[in-house]
Protein backbone atom coordinates (compact mmCIF):
# COMPACT_ATOMS: atom_id res chain seq x y z
CA UNK A 1 0.00 0.00 0.00
CA UNK A 2 2.65 2.47 1.03
CA UNK A 3 4.79 1.45 -1.84
CA UNK A 4 2.15 2.12 -4.43
CA UNK A 5 1.56 5.54 -2.90
CA UNK A 6 5.26 6.25 -3.24
CA UNK A 7 5.30 5.05 -6.83
CA UNK A 8 2.33 7.16 -7.77
CA UNK A 9 3.99 10.16 -6.17
CA UNK A 10 7.16 9.59 -8.14
CA UNK A 11 5.63 8.74 -11.50
CA UNK A 12 2.56 10.92 -11.43
CA UNK A 13 2.56 13.84 -9.03
CA UNK A 14 6.22 14.77 -9.34
CA UNK A 15 6.19 15.13 -13.16
CA UNK A 16 2.80 16.80 -12.90
CA UNK A 17 4.11 19.43 -10.51
CA UNK A 18 7.26 19.93 -12.57
CA UNK A 19 5.09 20.51 -15.62
CA UNK A 20 2.80 22.86 -13.75
CA UNK A 21 5.70 24.96 -12.48
CA UNK A 22 7.20 25.10 -15.95
CA UNK A 23 3.91 26.24 -17.49
CA UNK A 24 2.99 28.75 -14.81
CA UNK A 25 6.42 30.30 -14.40
CA UNK A 26 6.01 32.79 -17.29
CA UNK A 27 2.75 33.98 -15.76
CA UNK A 28 4.43 34.42 -12.41
CA UNK A 29 7.21 36.41 -14.03
CA UNK A 30 4.62 38.50 -15.85
CA UNK A 31 2.84 39.26 -12.60
CA UNK A 32 6.00 40.13 -10.71
CA UNK A 33 7.29 42.36 -13.49
CA UNK A 34 3.96 44.14 -13.69
CA UNK A 35 4.10 45.19 -10.05
CA UNK A 36 7.81 45.99 -9.69
CA UNK A 37 8.74 49.66 -9.71
CA UNK A 38 10.89 50.89 -12.60
CA UNK A 39 13.89 51.52 -10.35
CA UNK A 40 14.07 47.80 -9.61
CA UNK A 41 13.15 46.67 -13.15
CA UNK A 42 16.13 48.26 -14.82
CA UNK A 43 18.62 47.24 -12.14
CA UNK A 44 19.73 43.77 -13.16
CA UNK A 45 21.80 43.16 -10.03
CA UNK A 46 18.59 42.77 -8.03
CA UNK A 47 16.61 39.57 -7.81
CA UNK A 48 14.36 39.61 -10.89
CA UNK A 49 11.74 37.31 -9.42
CA UNK A 50 10.78 39.15 -6.30
CA UNK A 51 9.92 42.66 -5.22
CA UNK A 52 9.68 44.25 -1.84
CA UNK A 53 7.94 47.40 -3.08
CA UNK A 54 4.95 46.29 -5.15
CA UNK A 55 3.35 49.14 -7.07
CA UNK A 56 0.39 49.71 -9.34
CA UNK A 57 2.06 52.50 -11.31
CA UNK A 58 2.39 50.35 -14.44
CA UNK A 59 -1.30 49.49 -14.43
CA UNK A 60 -2.05 53.15 -13.95
CA UNK A 61 0.14 54.08 -16.89
CA UNK A 62 -1.37 51.32 -19.03
CA UNK A 63 -4.96 52.28 -18.30
CA UNK A 64 -4.69 56.05 -18.37
CA UNK A 65 -1.70 56.89 -20.60
CA UNK A 66 -2.35 54.41 -23.43
CA UNK A 67 -5.44 53.42 -25.41
CA UNK A 68 -5.84 50.14 -23.57
CA UNK A 69 -9.63 50.34 -23.20
CA UNK A 70 -10.32 50.82 -26.92
CA UNK A 71 -7.79 48.08 -27.68
CA UNK A 72 -9.61 45.69 -25.42
CA UNK A 73 -12.93 46.64 -26.96
CA UNK A 74 -11.58 46.19 -30.51
CA UNK A 75 -10.01 42.86 -29.74
CA UNK A 76 -13.20 41.60 -28.14
CA UNK A 77 -15.38 42.77 -31.02
CA UNK A 78 -13.05 41.34 -33.66
CA UNK A 79 -12.51 38.02 -31.92
CA UNK A 80 -16.24 37.53 -31.32
CA UNK A 81 -17.23 38.62 -34.82
CA UNK A 82 -14.64 36.48 -36.57
CA UNK A 83 -15.44 33.45 -34.40
CA UNK A 84 -19.18 33.65 -35.00
CA UNK A 85 -18.69 34.16 -38.73
CA UNK A 86 -16.19 31.33 -39.02
CA UNK A 87 -18.18 28.86 -36.95
CA UNK A 88 -21.45 29.46 -38.76
CA UNK A 89 -19.66 28.60 -42.00
CA UNK A 90 -17.68 25.73 -40.52
CA UNK A 91 -20.69 23.87 -39.09
CA UNK A 92 -22.32 23.64 -42.51
CA UNK A 93 -19.07 22.88 -44.30
CA UNK A 94 -18.16 20.12 -41.85
CA UNK A 95 -21.65 18.62 -42.04
CA UNK A 96 -21.63 18.63 -45.83
CA UNK A 97 -18.20 17.07 -46.16
CA UNK A 98 -18.77 14.51 -43.46
CA UNK A 99 -22.37 13.45 -44.05
CA UNK A 100 -23.61 14.28 -47.54
CA UNK A 101 -20.87 12.18 -49.18
CA UNK A 102 -21.18 13.85 -52.54
CA UNK A 103 -18.62 13.17 -55.24
CA UNK A 104 -15.29 14.74 -54.30
CA UNK A 105 -16.18 15.34 -50.67
CA UNK A 106 -13.02 13.56 -49.56
CA UNK A 107 -10.90 15.78 -51.78
CA UNK A 108 -12.63 18.86 -50.44
CA UNK A 109 -11.95 17.70 -46.89
CA UNK A 110 -8.23 17.41 -47.64
CA UNK A 111 -8.27 20.73 -49.50
CA UNK A 112 -9.77 22.45 -46.47
CA UNK A 113 -7.02 21.03 -44.33
CA UNK A 114 -4.35 22.16 -46.79
CA UNK A 115 -5.72 25.68 -46.83
CA UNK A 116 -5.18 25.75 -43.09
CA UNK A 117 -1.51 25.02 -43.69
CA UNK A 118 -1.04 28.13 -45.83
CA UNK A 119 0.57 30.58 -43.40
CA UNK A 120 -0.65 34.19 -43.05
CA UNK A 121 2.81 35.31 -44.19
CA UNK A 122 1.89 34.34 -47.75
CA UNK A 123 -1.58 35.80 -47.62
CA UNK A 124 -1.14 39.16 -45.98
CA UNK A 125 -0.04 41.16 -49.02
CA UNK A 126 -2.83 40.00 -51.37
CA UNK A 127 -5.32 40.41 -48.55
CA UNK A 128 -4.01 43.90 -47.83
CA UNK A 129 -4.82 44.82 -51.38
CA UNK A 130 -8.33 43.36 -51.18
CA UNK A 131 -8.98 45.18 -47.91
CA UNK A 132 -7.80 48.38 -49.51
CA UNK A 133 -10.12 47.95 -52.50
CA UNK A 134 -13.04 47.26 -50.20
CA UNK A 135 -12.32 50.45 -48.31
CA UNK A 136 -12.04 48.60 -45.00
CA UNK A 137 -8.59 49.86 -44.09
CA UNK A 138 -8.17 50.55 -40.37
CA UNK A 139 -11.62 49.19 -39.49
CA UNK A 140 -12.45 46.18 -37.30
CA UNK A 141 -14.40 44.71 -40.24
CA UNK A 142 -11.10 44.17 -42.06
CA UNK A 143 -10.02 41.67 -39.43
CA UNK A 144 -13.45 40.13 -38.93
CA UNK A 145 -13.39 39.27 -42.63
CA UNK A 146 -9.77 38.09 -42.83
CA UNK A 147 -9.52 35.96 -39.69
CA UNK A 148 -11.93 33.36 -41.11
CA UNK A 149 -9.24 32.59 -43.74
CA UNK A 150 -7.53 30.50 -41.09
CA UNK A 151 -10.44 30.01 -38.67
CA UNK A 152 -12.82 28.30 -41.10
CA UNK A 153 -10.40 25.54 -42.20
CA UNK A 154 -9.36 24.99 -38.61
CA UNK A 155 -12.89 24.85 -37.20
CA UNK A 156 -14.17 22.78 -40.11
CA UNK A 157 -11.43 20.22 -39.63
CA UNK A 158 -12.10 20.02 -35.91
CA UNK A 159 -15.86 19.69 -36.39
CA UNK A 160 -15.49 17.08 -39.13
CA UNK A 161 -13.64 14.88 -36.68
CA UNK A 162 -16.31 15.41 -34.08
CA UNK A 163 -19.25 14.82 -36.40
CA UNK A 164 -17.59 11.60 -37.49
CA UNK A 165 -17.75 10.29 -33.91
CA UNK A 166 -21.52 10.78 -33.74
CA UNK A 167 -23.38 7.64 -34.91
CA UNK A 168 -25.02 8.23 -38.25
CA UNK A 169 -27.94 5.95 -37.21
CA UNK A 170 -29.34 8.70 -35.02
CA UNK A 171 -29.68 10.91 -38.05
CA UNK A 172 -31.14 8.10 -40.14
CA UNK A 173 -33.86 7.62 -37.53
CA UNK A 174 -34.82 11.26 -37.70
CA UNK A 175 -34.77 11.14 -41.49
CA UNK A 176 -37.13 8.15 -41.47
CA UNK A 177 -39.46 10.09 -39.20
CA UNK A 178 -39.62 12.74 -41.88
CA UNK A 179 -37.11 15.34 -40.74
CA UNK A 180 -35.37 17.39 -43.39
CA UNK A 181 -31.59 17.69 -43.52
CA UNK A 182 -31.73 21.10 -41.86
CA UNK A 183 -33.98 19.78 -39.10
CA UNK A 184 -31.62 16.86 -38.52
CA UNK A 185 -28.74 19.27 -38.27
CA UNK A 186 -30.58 21.54 -35.87
CA UNK A 187 -32.33 19.07 -33.59
CA UNK A 188 -30.05 16.02 -33.64
CA UNK A 189 -26.53 16.86 -34.64
CA UNK A 190 -25.97 20.30 -33.11
CA UNK A 191 -27.08 19.37 -29.57
CA UNK A 192 -24.95 16.23 -29.69
CA UNK A 193 -21.96 18.05 -31.11
CA UNK A 194 -22.15 20.87 -28.59
CA UNK A 195 -18.86 19.95 -26.87
CA UNK A 196 -17.09 19.90 -30.23
CA UNK A 197 -18.63 23.20 -31.24
CA UNK A 198 -17.69 24.77 -27.93
CA UNK A 199 -14.08 23.69 -28.25
CA UNK A 200 -13.97 24.97 -31.83
CA UNK A 201 -15.41 28.22 -30.50
CA UNK A 202 -12.81 28.56 -27.77
CA UNK A 203 -9.94 27.72 -30.08
CA UNK A 204 -11.14 30.14 -32.73
CA UNK A 205 -11.61 32.86 -30.15
CA UNK A 206 -8.11 32.35 -28.77
CA UNK A 207 -6.55 32.25 -32.23
CA UNK A 208 -8.16 35.50 -33.26
CA UNK A 209 -7.43 37.06 -29.88
CA UNK A 210 -3.72 36.34 -30.30
CA UNK A 211 -3.41 37.04 -34.01
CA UNK A 212 -0.66 39.53 -34.73
CA UNK A 213 0.34 39.86 -38.39
CA UNK A 214 -3.03 40.75 -39.96
CA UNK A 215 -3.83 43.09 -37.11
CA UNK A 216 -0.48 44.81 -37.52
CA UNK A 217 -0.91 45.24 -41.27
CA UNK A 218 -4.58 46.17 -41.54
CA UNK A 219 -4.96 48.52 -38.59
CA UNK A 220 -2.88 51.65 -38.42
CA UNK A 221 -4.30 54.31 -36.11
CA UNK A 222 -3.49 53.99 -32.42
CA UNK A 223 -7.08 53.84 -31.22
CA UNK A 224 -8.20 51.05 -33.53
CA UNK A 225 -5.49 48.49 -32.71
CA UNK A 226 -5.91 45.15 -30.97
CA UNK A 227 -4.23 44.35 -27.66
CA UNK A 228 -1.21 42.36 -28.93
CA UNK A 229 -0.39 44.90 -31.62
CA UNK A 230 -1.14 47.89 -29.43
CA UNK A 231 1.11 46.67 -26.66
CA UNK A 232 3.98 45.78 -28.96
CA UNK A 233 3.89 48.99 -30.99
CA UNK A 234 3.05 51.61 -28.39
CA UNK A 235 5.03 50.31 -25.44
CA UNK A 236 8.24 49.39 -27.22
CA UNK A 237 9.63 52.80 -28.03
CA UNK A 238 12.67 52.31 -30.23
CA UNK A 239 14.89 49.91 -28.36
CA UNK A 240 13.34 50.64 -24.97
CA UNK A 241 10.99 47.93 -23.77
CA UNK A 242 8.71 49.40 -21.12
CA UNK A 243 8.52 46.09 -19.32
CA UNK A 244 6.19 47.18 -16.54
CA UNK A 245 3.23 48.40 -18.63
CA UNK A 246 3.95 45.68 -21.22
CA UNK A 247 3.60 42.94 -18.64
CA UNK A 248 0.60 44.61 -17.03
CA UNK A 249 -1.03 44.71 -20.46
CA UNK A 250 -0.16 41.09 -21.18
CA UNK A 251 -1.65 40.11 -17.86
CA UNK A 252 -4.88 42.03 -18.36
CA UNK A 253 -5.04 40.89 -21.99
CA UNK A 254 -4.89 37.23 -21.06
CA UNK A 255 -7.59 37.50 -18.41
CA UNK A 256 -10.62 37.27 -20.76
CA UNK A 257 -9.22 34.21 -22.54
CA UNK A 258 -8.41 32.56 -19.23
CA UNK A 259 -11.93 33.29 -18.03
CA UNK A 260 -13.49 31.72 -21.10
CA UNK A 261 -11.26 28.68 -20.77
CA UNK A 262 -12.15 28.13 -17.13
CA UNK A 263 -15.82 28.64 -17.91
CA UNK A 264 -15.95 26.00 -20.63
CA UNK A 265 -13.18 23.73 -19.44
CA UNK A 266 -15.30 20.61 -19.02
CA UNK A 267 -16.90 20.84 -22.45
CA UNK A 268 -13.59 21.72 -23.95
CA UNK A 269 -11.82 18.63 -22.68
CA UNK A 270 -14.74 16.49 -23.85
CA UNK A 271 -14.48 18.13 -27.26
CA UNK A 272 -10.79 17.33 -27.53
CA UNK A 273 -11.00 13.74 -26.45
CA UNK A 274 -14.05 13.47 -28.67
CA UNK A 275 -16.21 10.41 -28.93
CA UNK A 276 -19.78 10.24 -27.87
CA UNK A 277 -20.48 7.02 -26.02
CA UNK A 278 -22.81 4.78 -27.94
CA UNK B 1 2.76 14.91 -39.66
CA UNK B 2 3.77 16.93 -36.62
CA UNK B 3 7.15 17.58 -38.20
CA UNK B 4 5.55 18.86 -41.38
CA UNK B 5 3.23 21.06 -39.39
CA UNK B 6 5.97 22.54 -37.28
CA UNK B 7 8.19 23.11 -40.33
CA UNK B 8 5.48 25.15 -41.99
CA UNK B 9 4.67 27.06 -38.84
CA UNK B 10 8.34 27.88 -38.25
CA UNK B 11 9.13 29.02 -41.78
CA UNK B 12 5.97 31.10 -41.82
CA UNK B 13 6.52 32.59 -38.42
CA UNK B 14 6.20 36.30 -38.00
CA UNK B 15 5.19 37.58 -34.64
CA UNK B 16 7.99 36.17 -32.51
CA UNK B 17 10.71 37.55 -34.77
CA UNK B 18 9.00 40.86 -35.24
CA UNK B 19 8.41 41.47 -31.56
CA UNK B 20 11.82 40.35 -30.38
CA UNK B 21 14.20 41.74 -32.99
CA UNK B 22 12.29 43.38 -35.90
CA UNK B 23 14.62 41.40 -38.15
CA UNK B 24 17.62 43.32 -36.87
CA UNK B 25 20.40 43.87 -35.94
CA UNK B 26 21.49 44.67 -39.51
CA UNK B 27 18.85 42.33 -41.01
CA UNK B 28 20.53 39.33 -39.39
CA UNK B 29 17.35 37.71 -38.04
CA UNK B 30 14.86 38.13 -40.86
CA UNK B 31 12.57 35.36 -42.03
CA UNK B 32 10.50 35.60 -45.20
CA UNK B 33 7.56 37.04 -43.33
CA UNK B 34 9.38 39.81 -41.54
CA UNK B 35 11.36 40.83 -44.61
CA UNK B 36 8.22 40.85 -46.75
CA UNK B 37 6.42 42.98 -44.19
CA UNK B 38 9.29 45.42 -44.00
CA UNK B 39 9.56 45.85 -47.77
CA UNK B 40 5.87 45.79 -48.66
CA UNK B 41 4.09 47.59 -45.85
CA UNK B 42 6.76 49.75 -44.29
CA UNK B 43 8.79 50.37 -47.45
CA UNK B 44 5.86 50.57 -49.85
CA UNK B 45 7.29 48.06 -52.34
CA UNK B 46 4.24 45.82 -52.51
CA UNK B 47 5.54 43.75 -55.43
CA UNK B 48 8.88 43.07 -53.84
CA UNK B 49 7.19 42.01 -50.61
CA UNK B 50 4.82 39.68 -52.43
CA UNK B 51 7.76 38.12 -54.27
CA UNK B 52 9.56 37.51 -50.99
CA UNK B 53 6.56 35.93 -49.32
CA UNK B 54 6.04 33.70 -52.38
CA UNK B 55 9.32 32.03 -51.45
CA UNK B 56 7.53 30.32 -48.58
CA UNK B 57 5.52 28.35 -51.14
CA UNK B 58 8.24 25.85 -52.19
CA UNK B 59 8.76 24.94 -48.55
CA UNK B 60 5.01 24.56 -48.10
CA UNK B 61 4.61 22.37 -51.19
CA UNK B 62 7.62 20.26 -50.21
CA UNK B 63 6.33 19.72 -46.71
CA UNK B 64 2.86 18.79 -47.95
CA UNK B 65 4.31 16.33 -50.48
CA UNK B 66 6.40 14.65 -47.80
CA UNK B 67 3.39 14.32 -45.55
CA UNK B 68 1.25 12.85 -48.33
CA UNK B 69 3.97 10.40 -49.22
CA UNK B 70 4.01 9.03 -45.69
CA UNK B 71 0.23 9.13 -45.30
CA UNK B 72 -0.19 7.07 -48.43
CA UNK B 73 2.36 4.50 -47.32
CA UNK B 74 0.60 3.84 -44.03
Amino acid sequence: MRRSALTSTLTFYLPLWAFLVLLLFPFYWMLVTAVRPNKELYNLSLNQLWTSHPTLQHFQKLLFATHFAPWLQNTMLIALGATVLALSCAVFAAYAVQRLRFRGSGVIGVAIFLSYLVPPVILFIPLARIINELGLWDRPAALILTYPTFLIPFATWLLMGYFKSIPVELEDCARIDGATRVQVLRHILLPLALPGILSALIFSFTLSWNEYLYALVFLSSTGSKTIPVGLATELITGDVFQWGPLMAGALLGSVPVALIYSFFVEHYVAGLTGALKE
Amino acid sequence: MVTVFSTIMTVGDFQLIWIITHGGPANATHLFGTLAYQRAIQGGFIGEGAAISAFVLPVLVGAVMVSFHYLRRE
